[in-house]
């Protein structure tokens, strides 16, 4: 049952991200923490990992449009390793409740902006 | 001279209301100490007096003679008046009503828009002005005492005298909206050598930052930010990258949204190795999450252009929310 649960989430958190270019993550997480009970901290991880393909997706249609700089996205990328450990040592020290309640805070970010965007008919990622 | 005054008799000629005086379009005054152009009263009974005036297009200030109604200099202020416009031969003939409030403002955003400037509030009428008479009309026009003698020749450096005031152009300025002070202007360009001087200097600043190296900082800083973030938060980061591309590397909207995914994935992936090391992630729940994901992803891009998303957007927002909520009270 939860897995069911779960598999449909999964599908509808897709079927957002792919409609307002919200990345997958933001729902995978309390996906993972509140229906499946991981802690917050496995959750970010699994969600990481998970979002995965959904990226691929995305960049691979993004890509078929022309719309990736594949230089810039891989100097990004490479770089990003150097941000990705300092953040995963620091969410290990923090905190289950700290992460979760950051997350809130990102989550509320997010629904502004996306609020925001629907005012004049555009959307941002 | 009279001052004409709302209600005032002159002559058998009732001043109605205010008189304006109109201005050839903006333009120096030349020669001859000539008054305005063109004079104009609100009259009671202004029809009676027609006959009076100079046939149209008599060259009247040549002559000295009163080309309209009434050659009126007329100097007045326009503070609370109405006032109706009426074309009478070639002159505007106001027509105030002095009760009238604050339209007057109205009145003097119309004669500019005309090319046609106001000024005081004094009417020279001839003393013994009598609607039966026209040798009694102001014969000659008078000068006034702002009147300035001006050879004709000199009328552009009058102009540039003239809109001193309004400030000094310099080179990027509208010449059209600013007087032109040539000194200036030609200061702040220099002589040709320091020109070629100044160029070069731009030219430097310019330069001394590769534009690929420069990108590739930006570049750099933005993928340490977003690494950062991701990991953080376990999420994509594309809520940082896609912003920074387009304010930072100055992006379209569009290419900082595919490259932003593209970038992701290799963030991602970073991330699941570290958590992976660390043994934080839980593999069979992300393919349980991310699979599904993946095929809804694709329905959603195929949904996005087919389905008015906007009030979907909010009620997602308003999700969001919610568990955020639920994720802080926890």
């Amino acid at each position: 049952m939860t897995l069911a649960l779960v598999i449909l989430l999964g599908f509808a958190a897709g079927v957002l991200s792919g409609m307002f270019g919200v990345g997958g993550g933001i729902l995978f997480v309390p996906t993972l923490s509140l229906v499946i009970g991981l802690t917050h901290l496995e959750a970010q991880a699994t969600s990481l990992a998970a979002i995965i393909p959904v990226v691929a997706v995305g960049a691979w249609r993004q890509h078929g449009y022309g719309h990736v700089r594949w230089k810039a996205a891989l100097a990004i990328g490479l770089a990003s390793a150097i941000g990705v450990a300092v953040g995963v040592v620091l969410a290990d020290r923090l905190s289950d409740e700290t992460l979760r309640r950051m997350f809130a805070g990102l989550l509320v970010v997010i629904a502004a902006r996306l609020a925001w965007s629907i005012r004049p008919h555009k959307i941002e990622a | 001279m009279l001052e004409a005054r709302v209600g005032q008799r002159s002559e058998g000629i009732e001043v109605r209301g205010v008189v304006a005086c109109v201005k050839r379009p903006p333009g120096p005054r030349l020669t001859q100490k000539r008054p305005h152009c063109g004079a104009l009263v609100g009259l009671h009974g202004w029809a009676n007096l027609e006959h009076l005036a100079s046939p149209p297009g008599n060259e009247a200030f040549g002559r000295g003679a009163p080309s309209d109604l009434l050659e009126l200099r007329a100097r007045l202020r326009l503070v609370g008046c109405f006032a109706e416009v009426v074309r009478k031969r070639q002159a505007l003939v106001l027509d105030f009503a002095a009760d009238g409030v604050s339209e007057g403002r109205d009145l003097r955003f119309e004669l500019a828009r005309r090319g046609i400037e106001l000024e005081a509030v004094v009417a020279d009428v001839a003393p013994s002005l009598e609607p039966d008479q026209p040798a009694s009309l102001l014969t000659a026009p008078t000068a006034h005492e702002s009147d300035e003698e001006i050879p004709a020749r000199q009328a552009f450096e009058l102009r540039l005298r003239r809109l001193r005031h309004l400030g000094v152009l310099r080179p990027g300025h509208d010449r059209s909206q600013r007087s032109v002070d040539v000194e200036e202007e030609r200061a702040s360009l220099g002589s040709f050598a320091e020109r070629r001087e100044q160029v070069g200097r731009h030219d430097q600043e310019n330069t001394t930052v590769p534009r690929e190296l420069r990108s590739r900082t930006v570049y750099t800083g933005i993928g340490v930010a977003a690494g950062f973030f991701s990991a953080l938060f376990g999420v994509g980061g594309g809520t940082i990258v896609v912003p920074l591309l387009i304010l930072l590397a100055g992006f379209a909207p569009i290419d900082a949204t595919g490259t932003s995914l593209a970038a992701i994935g290799i963030t991602a992936l970073f991330g699941m190795i570290a958590f992976g090391v660390l043994g934080e992630v839980s593999w069979a729940d992300a393919v349980v999450v991310g699979l599904p994901a993946m095929v809804g992803a694709l329905a959603g891009i195929w949904l996005q252009q087919r389905v008015a998303s906007r009030l979907l957007a909010g009620l997602f927002s308003v999700f969001l929310l919610a568990i955020a909520a639920r994720l802080f009270f926890e």
